[in-house]
């Protein structure tokens, strides 16, 4: 841990929790504008199908109606989310408004009017005569030769590419030689693993406003995040030059990487409020967000090789991911893949083979993780099941073979490379034994009907999407830094805030940098006008690389203060430090002269103004590390599972805020126990989702949350973060539905495979054993 | 669309609004008072987000029709600091970390409080029991949970074994 | 509930609605032929009331009106409209076959009282007449030594029941006099199901462990369970046994403390 901190590793209330205590902060949710209409889609009800007519001139001429568009009014020419990478690998499959469903939900039409029930209205009114086809749902049927095609092509790097059986997108990465790891190993496993398909639920429903200015420019307010992201990728739909679009920051109602990406919805609201020059508010009902957005399942394929001592010599993964009708960033997460398999654990031999498979389905997007989860429930499954049946203890299998110190991993891509230097997976891995009691769990008292079980699981995420070699995934940030007069930061970030803490850990960043409070950070509205690049606010880089963009800011402003500060106080810049908002002569505590006078003497002597800037480029991931240690009660007469104690360990570095981070770990906690026992989006044999609601799609509610959740942080710095600092957001979900899993299979010698892992299920495993 | 006016009293304040007939008292209180503390998270009365005050009790506002709520003093986000003055509850969660995205916490805290106004002394069990309505999806409801407990300390409950 | 039904279109034909909920039809009272409770009393009001605390006998009932979650719906949510809905996947309707309940209709061609076992036609229909609106439920007077439980399995502590189980005994010199095991959520045909077989079979029986485990057994047997989304009919089946058992014993162990 850093010493001699004033601001950072403390816990500080969050710049904007007041506003959220009192309900004053505004969310996009909460914008009404004067004249504003509201916006619905028209939804295609089957999964496959062409439209053969659509008529909308009744539903145009609707009192109250100002605009419909169909699939002939927007861009025809096909597009994809191309603002991450080269655009040249972009997958274009998809419009604004389509021609051809390609899942229940697909967007035929939208309206604008000036209430939700004449947009309603409206939606009835529009006559649609649809040529049904033929559908596949799951990966297996759209595998086979003959089966229905999602998409005849798509078009990448100006040609077009036909999908052969549905199969989108491959990524490979060879290590070795997996085979003859496998003759040179004395004990095989191999293990197929399923995944579900969870929604992120933000409790904010997805929603964007657009408002058109007198000047021909579009102000847009989304939840969103990447406000960079969205101005790129709405600018290059709509042929418009990038300076006629602003898009502001808003705080989020939650977000999980649902929002990464630039949404159907957005360039729809975008095009309606040039059209009626007015602004358009298009919210997605509750239904329409389960829908929208989930989790992409996957089928893991796992084949290690061992020797008797439980060293790892080969490891070798097929993974295949259902993208659903349309590619959002399903290259993205195949290509993922490849890091989450390969950075675990060290052998000498090791392949991986993924790839994404279209289908009539609602097309997943990222949530937290990012295959990540999936990875780890096949992983760390194995690991466990491996341990028992070599005989060795399953911590033991886990530091003899863990990637450490000087060991390169991989993260979104066999591209992205980076050196391991702080790592504490063997203090995470001890400490969490202890705390639960590892020595002793097959102790674990069992009464009568209730079995209890103690299961464990380790798990990692990057703290960024850069290694020392180009990725060639966009991630690169800035900062703007002033100090004002009365010893105030204006710090100006593009960075969203979905609840994470980001605005609040970056303004730590700026306030330690520069000898003044938390409070004296003022956080500034930011848009596409002012803000200068920064990628997209995920992959658990919001600190590493954004809250490094805005450290270089402060130091940058920081040299001018000391240079002039200097000035006033006649010494060196190298022999003044800062604190409490005044600069202080090293050694000489009686010397010091107030920040707000520095500024003030610079203004009035004409020196200048006191600013900073600044560039980022990282050039590595830094992971950050987590245990999981679990403990359940089985009812074995219903199979209900519950979690009673669950133990959280992170190397995060230096933590800016510890508060932050225990949130995100009890945050994590709650979404992968969900993940494990019930949490799945599901489909009918005609495609239809069918929970849309919370009666129907089961997450956690505080009755079920364990009572005893304790967290522990790691000793540890990190070189190359600010102030020491690695990132959180997804290795606190990554590794915990694994963690409940073997718990359970320690309760009950039942191994299950497929999540999720309902009472049902556990019944019938229960059952099937005896 | 025939509107109805009727007298809605909020906060202590009492308003004159017009209504269409089954307009949910959610709409009522975010889009014609433009009180938009009070949030919306689905129409099915799933998610807590909307939870207000209507005589004394936690109602989900958007399963209420405005109408029923005539007559019945109604208690929003907005109405419990008093003369800017936060609640305890409120500062709980501030200080706490009880509030991440922050999208819950009006609803949250307006069930906790009902909680403490007739249950000063709750347990942790009667605290989950209370908030069961409330989704969160950021915060696992730990701190949440932790926050709720000791305001009910603050605010001269003693913690109930 | 009214937005439910919204959204599911089925209020079209609608023109007017009327709120009853100022008719002063909230109230709990006892007298000599039992509880009458008004159908706008809010689960939160009956929950409180002293009259459905007064017996274990009521004990199912009791039972149900906790058992559904949050606090926000039993805030606002009525024992009229829980019956009224035709939604046996709803606690309160087994709970109250379970204690025997009757229900007064009022209408503009009169009054009529019905076993609210014959309420119950199907999914979301019940025997309601145009014209008419549900009054008062009436639980009738148990004789002393009566027992009643209600439980349910559910996924989270918001959720519908996956299966649901009202019971009830009474106690004749410690021997079964009376019986009702009945199913709410998860079974087949959408109304509540009385296991009538295994209620038969518990009669004249000592009310002991083995004479419970089956019943549990027999009523798990004779049900047709639901296979839905939620559940399997076969995961139904087996959990039945257990419930019942569960239900049984709780009414037993009230009937034994129930004065009368």
């Amino acid at each position: 841990m850093e010493k001699g901190l004033s601001v950072v590793g403390k816990d500080v209330p969050k710049i904007e929790a007041v506003g959220k205590a009192t309900g004053t902060l505004r969310y996009t949710s909460d914008i009404f504008f004067p004249n504003m209409l509201y916006a619905k889609i028209l939804r295609s009800p089957y999964a496959h199908a062409r439209v053969k007519r659509i008529d909308a001139s009744k539903a145009q001429k609707l009192q109250g109606v100002k605009s419909v568009l169909t699939f002939k009014d927007v861009p025809q020419e096909p597009y994809g989310l191309d603002d991450l990478g080269d655009p040249a690998n972009a997958i274009r499959d998809k419009h604004i408004l389509e021609e051809t469903a390609r899942y229940v939900g697909d967007r035929i039409a939208v309206v604008a009017a000036n209430d939700i029930e004449t947009c309603q209205k409206a939606l009835e009114m529009i006559d649609v005569e649809y040529e049904e086809l033929p559908a596949v749902f799951e990966v297996g049927e759209a595998l086979k030769s003959g089966a229905p095609r999602v998409h005849d092509y798509y078009v990448m790097g100006g040609r077009r590419i036909e999908p052969r059986n549905n199969i989108a997108t491959v990524t490979t990465h060879v290590e070795g030689d997996v085979e003859k790891g496998f003759t040179d190993s004395e004990y095989i496993f191999e293990g197929e693993y399923r995944t579900s398909s969870p929604q992120q639920v933000p409790l904010e429903r997805t929603v964007v406003v657009c408002r058109p200015e007198a000047d021909g420019r579009l102000s847009v307010w989304s939840t969103n995040q990447s406000i960079h992201g969205l101005r790129y990728t709405i600018c290059n739909l709509l042929g418009l030059p990038f300076s006629k679009v602003r898009a502001n920051r808003i705080f989020i109602g939650g977000a999980f990487g649902s929002y990464i990406h630039t949404r159907f919805d957005e360039p729809m609201c975008a095009l309606l409020a040039l059209k009626t020059r007015l602004p358009v508010k298009l919210q997605l009902s509750r239904a329409e967000v389960f829908t929208s957005a989930r989790r992409y399942p996957a089928i893991l394929k796992v084949k290690m090789g061992f020797k008797r001592d439980g060293t790892l010599v080969s490891q070798k993964y097929d993974v295949t991911y259902n993208i659903g009708g349309y590619d959002v960033l399903g290259a993205w997460v195949v290509s993922a893949t490849t890091g989450w398999t390969y950075s675990m654990y060290r052998s000498p031999h090791f392949s991986y083979e993924g790839r994404g498979v279209y289908t009539n389905t609602p097309p997943p997007c990222a949530f937290r993780g990012f295959g990540n989860p999936q990875a780890n429930f096949a992983i760390e499954s194995a690991m466990d099941q491996v341990a028992e049946e070599l005989g060795v203890d399953p911590i033991d299998l886990r530091l003899k073979n863990y990637r450490r110190k000087g060991d390169l991993v991989l993260a979104q891509g066999p591209k992205v490379k980076h050196y391991i230097e702080s790592c504490e997976v063997e203090y995470l891995l001890r400490k969490g034994a202890e705390i639960i009691g590892w020595a002793g769990r097959d102790g674990v008292k069992s009464a009568g009907k209730i079995r209890r079980g103690i299961g464990m699981a380790r798990g990692w995420h990057a703290s960024s999407c850069s290694g020392f070699e180009p990725s060639g995934i966009a991630d690169t940030g800035g900062a703007f830094i002033k100090v004002n007069d009365d010893s105030t930061v204006s710090l100006v970030t593009a960075l969203a805030d979905a609840g994470q803490g980001e605005l609040t850990a970056l303004a730590q960043i700026a306030a330690e940098t520069l000898g003044v409070g938390v409070d004296d950070v003022i956080v500034s509205d930011a848009d596409t006008d002012n803000a200068p690049y920064d990628a997209v606010t995920h992959a658990s880089r919001g600190i590493y690389v954004g809250g490094g963009a805005v450290k270089l800011a402060a130091e940058d402003a920081k040299k001018s203060l000391l240079d002039w500060a200097g000035k006033i106080l006649e010494a060196s810049p190298e022999d003044l430090e800062l604190k409490d908002r005044r600069v202080f002569v090293k050694g000489a505590p009686s010397k010091s002269v107030s920040i707000a006078q520095v500024a003030a003497s610079a203004r009035i002597n004409n020196w200048g103004t006191i600013v900073g800037k600044s560039s980022y480029a990282a050039s590595g991931f830094a992971p950050h590390f987590t245990v999981k240690f679990i403990e359940v009660e089985v009812n074995t007469e219903t199979g209900q599972v519950r979690v009673v104690r669950a133990i959280c360990g992170a190397d995060v570095g230096q933590p800016i805020s510890p508060m932050g981070v225990e949130g995100q770990l009890h945050g994590g906690l709650a979404q992968g126990i969900g993940f494990a026992l019930m949490e799945n989006v599901s489909f009918d044999d005609s495609g239809n989702t069918t929970n849309t609601d919370f009666l129907n799609y089961k997450l956690l509610t505080a009755m079920e949350v364990p009572e005893k959740v304790e967290v522990f942080l790691a000793p540890s710095r990190e070189r190359t973060g600010p102030f020491g600092a690695k990132g959180i957001g997804e290795s606190a979900l990554n590794d915990v539905a694994t963690a409940v899993v073997n718990a359970i299979a320690h309760a009950t010698g039942v191994r299950f495979k497929e999540l999720p892992v309902t009472a049902e299920k556990v019944l019938k495993g229960l059952r099937e054993r005896a | 669309m025939k509107y109805q006016t009727i007298r809605l009293r909020v906060n202590g304040e009492e308003r004159d609004v017009a209504v269409k007939p089954f307009e949910r008292l959610n709409d009522v209180l975010r889009a014609t008072l433009l009180l938009t503390g009070t949030k919306r998270g689905c129409d099915t009365g799933g998610c807590g987000a909307c939870t207000v005050i209507v005589g004394g009790r936690p109602v989900y506002s958007c399963m209420m029709p405005a109408i029923q709520a005539e007559g019945k003093e109604i208690v929003t986000i907005e109405g419990i600091a008093r003369d800017g003055k936060l609640d305890p509850i409120q500062e709980a969660m501030i200080r706490h970390g009880g509030i991440q995205c922050g999208f819950c916490t009006p609803g949250v805290i307006m069930s906790a409080k009902a909680l403490l106004a007739s249950n000063p002394r709750p347990t942790e069990a009667d605290i989950r029991e209370a908030l069961a309505g409330n989704l969160c999806r950021c915060t696992g409801y730990v701190k949440i949970i932790e926050a709720v407990m000791m305001a009910a300390e603050q605010s001269g409950g003693r913690k109930a074994r | 509930m009214l937005y439910e039904f919204e959204s599911r279109g089925l209020l079209s034909g609608v023109t007017i609605l009327i709120d009853i909920s100022k008719l002063g039809l909230d109230y709990v009272k006892e007298d000599s032929s039992g509880l009458r409770i008004g159908a706008s009393t809010t689960f939160t009001d009956a929950l409180r009331s002293r009259q459905i605390n007064s017996r274990p006998a009521f004990g199912a009932l009791a039972d149900a009106l906790s058992a559904i979650r949050p606090v926000q719906v039993r805030n606002v949510a009525t024992l009229g409209g829980a019956i009224c809905s035709g939604l046996p996947v709803l606690d309160l309707p087994p709970a109250s076959v379970a204690v025997r309940a009757k229900i007064a209709l009022a209408g503009s061609r009169g009054r009529r009282t019905l076993d609210v076992e014959d309420f119950f036609l199907g999914f979301l229909e019940t025997a309601l007449k145009r014209g008419e609106f549900l009054m008062e439920v009436r639980v009738p007077r148990p004789p002393a030594h009566t027992g009643s439980a209600f439980q349910k399995l559910e996924t989270n502590s918001v959720d519908w029941a996956v299966l649901s189980v009202a019971t009830s005994v009474t106690l004749t010199n410690d021997k079964v006099s009376n019986a009702r095991i009945v199913f709410g959520g998860g079974v087949v045909g959408a109304v509540p199901r009385r296991a009538t077989e295994a209620e038969e079979a518990m009669v004249e029986a000592a009310a002991t462990e083995d004479v419970i485990g089956r019943a549990a057994e027999e009523a798990s047997r004779s049900t047709e369970f639901a296979d839905d989304e939620r559940a399997s009919a076969d995961y139904r089946r087996q959990v039945a046994r257990v419930l019942v058992r569960e239900s049984l014993a709780n009414s037993v162990e009230r009937a034994r403390r129930d004065k009368g």
